[in-house]
């Protein structure tokens, strides 16, 4: 008997041994797609999920996915060992650390960067005139030691946006995407938690009925859609998620970490906190008349990328973006229209015309007590593929 | 002193000897073939062969040092390979293998790396 059960133990552990090694094995594959995918994405077909042989032996297969989440670029590997599946999927973007430490780049439109208060520049800078001005507003002067704690080289026109991500953008907008599974608000109104694993196709909840989310806990694959003036509030936690509206509020103390695409405004109010990665976007179609804005409030925290595109850059309502006193972004800044920063960029800020609007009057690049500062953004920050055309090979975020 | 009223059936001093003795001898021996079954079997061997190659992947990856290469140990011998990818540049394909004394394959890894 006891013998017995000496080799029934035995015998039990070698299966055990056997499903840690398959495990092992799993795990080495999900890896080995991961690095595939990361190294040339090309190798599928986007939006698709493919079987490939990793060792071309019929022995390591992996499924792999690619597609656009927002301005990320999502990648996924599915293996099945024996009964178990084992998934990995990641938002990809790129390094920022090759961009030259770029600070501020400002289209060139013959006018001089002017610079007044506490304001602070560190890092390399394309200005339209080498010399950056000390002005006097608002009752302040310059207080630094010098303008700019870096290069200055003459800029030209603003680089134009990768065209993968503004088609992206327009998709989403255009809610042409929506062909995977669809919640109904009613559906959606009853209950708390909506969680969507990428594994599973993409959740579009329509809240074109309703003006505000409370009380939700949304996280993952889920697209939340509106035709109308959409408000969050702080009661939310959102995670991953991709929202589409006409225009967006963020409620004062919203904490989150999502993609917001609108066409006409969006307005994330005071001590909200954006965690990483995160994105806000407005787009503005050429035959549109109205003035699309981010505004980022005061004491607000943003860790991502703010947007701001029009398709034809033009004097008259420009698309802009406004980050107000205390707020705080690290991350990157585009606009191809207007950027008034009153507050602190940790990062890079591509932008067409700097606009200060004072109690006592507009000034055109001009900036006051404002801080532009690449030094603080970490070397491992990665970004989007806001310019380049090539492939996304950095993990920006592990997705469930 | 008390006196028992009925006799009561108990085993000897001897009895219980010769038993507990029966019961050691068949513990020792199921340890014995227990051991020898541990032994005999391949898992501890691929449990060390498994510990080699993580071993030898983290060392290859920390030093950079992706080349053909043959290392002898005591009981193992780790032949490690590196060959290109399909048409991937910057991918490698890194196999490791561990070969017992008797020179037999104990573990066989394959693994992508980046190395551009």
């Amino acid at each position: 008997m006891l013998t017995g059960f000496l080799l029934l133990s035995n015998h039990f552990q070698s299966i055990i041994f056997e499903h840690d090694l398959l495990q092992k094995k799993a795990i080495r594959d999900l890896q080995a797609g991961i690095t595939l995918l990361l190294a040339d994405p090309n190798i599928i077909s986007e939006n698709e999920k493919t079987s490939y042989d990793l060792y071309d032996d019929g022995q390591d297969s992996v499924l792999l996915e690619r597609k656009n989440w927002g301005a990320f670029c999502l990648i996924g590997v599915s293996v099945t060992s024996k009964k178990e599946q084992l998934h990995k999927y990641a938002l990809t973007g790129n390094d920022l650390v090759s961009d030259t430490n770029l600070a501020l780049y400002l289209a060139n439109n013959n006018k001089p960067l002017s610079v007044s208060g506490k304001t602070i520049i560190r890092g390399n800078c394309f200005l339209p005139i080498k010399d950056v001005k000390q002005a006097f507003i608002e009752g302040e002067v310059f207080t630094g030691d010098k303008p700019v704690y870096g290069n200055i080289n003459i800029s030209s026109a603003l680089p134009e946006i990768n065209k993968n991500i503004l088609d992206q953008m327009q998709q989403l907008l255009n809610e042409k995407t929506a062909t995977d599974s669809l919640l109904s608000y009613s559906e959606f109104s009853n209950r708390d938690t909506i969680v969507n694993s990428f594994t599973n196709g993409t959740l579009f909840i329509d809240c074109s009925s309703e003006k505000t989310i409370d009380n939700k806990f949304i996280k993952g694959n889920v697209v939340i859609y509106s035709k109308n003036n959409l408000t969050i509030s702080a009661s939310n936690k959102i995670e991953d998620v991709i929202v589409v509206a006409k225009a967006i509020i963020f409620q004062k103390k919203f904490i989150g970490s999502l993609q917001a695409l609108s066409t006409d405004s969006i307005m994330v109010e005071e001590e909200c906190n954006f965690t990483y990665p995160s994105m806000l976007c407005i787009s503005k179609t050429a035959n549109s008349k109205s003035l699309p804005t981010i505004t980022i409030s005061e004491k607000t925290k943003f860790n991502g990328f703010l947007l701001a595109f029009t398709e034809i850059v033009q004097a008259e309502n420009p698309v802009s973006i406004i980050i107000k006193k205390d707020a705080e972004i690290m991350g990157t800044v585009y606009s191809n229209g207007i950027l008034d920063v009153q507050g602190s960029i940790y990062g890079a800020a591509w932008v067409q015309k700097i606009m200060l609007k004072t109690k006592s009057g507009v000034y055109e690049n001009h900036l006051l007590n404002a801080t532009i500062d690449r030094t603080k953004l970490s070397k491992y920050f990665v970004g989007i593929n806001l310019f380049k055309t090539e492939n996304s090979n950095k993990i920006a975020k592990w997705l469930n | 002193m008390v006196k028992l009223k009925r006799k009561h059936k108990a085993f000897s001093l001897v009895e219980s000897l010769v038993g507990m003795i029966i019961i050691l001898i068949t513990f020792s021996v199921g340890l014995m073939i227990f051991n020898e079954v541990m032994l005999s079997s391949n898992n501890r061997q691929r449990i060390h062969a498994d510990m080699l190659i993580q071993k030898t992947l983290a060392e290859t990856i920390d030093k950079n040092e992706f080349l053909d290469q043959s290392i002898a140990t005591e009981t193992y011998t780790i032949e490690k390979k590196v060959s290109p990818y399909k048409s991937e540049k910057n991918i490698s394909v890194l196999e490791i293998k561990i070969f017992n004394s008797d020179k037999r394959l104990v573990a066989n890894q394959k693994m992508l790396v980046v190395t551009q």
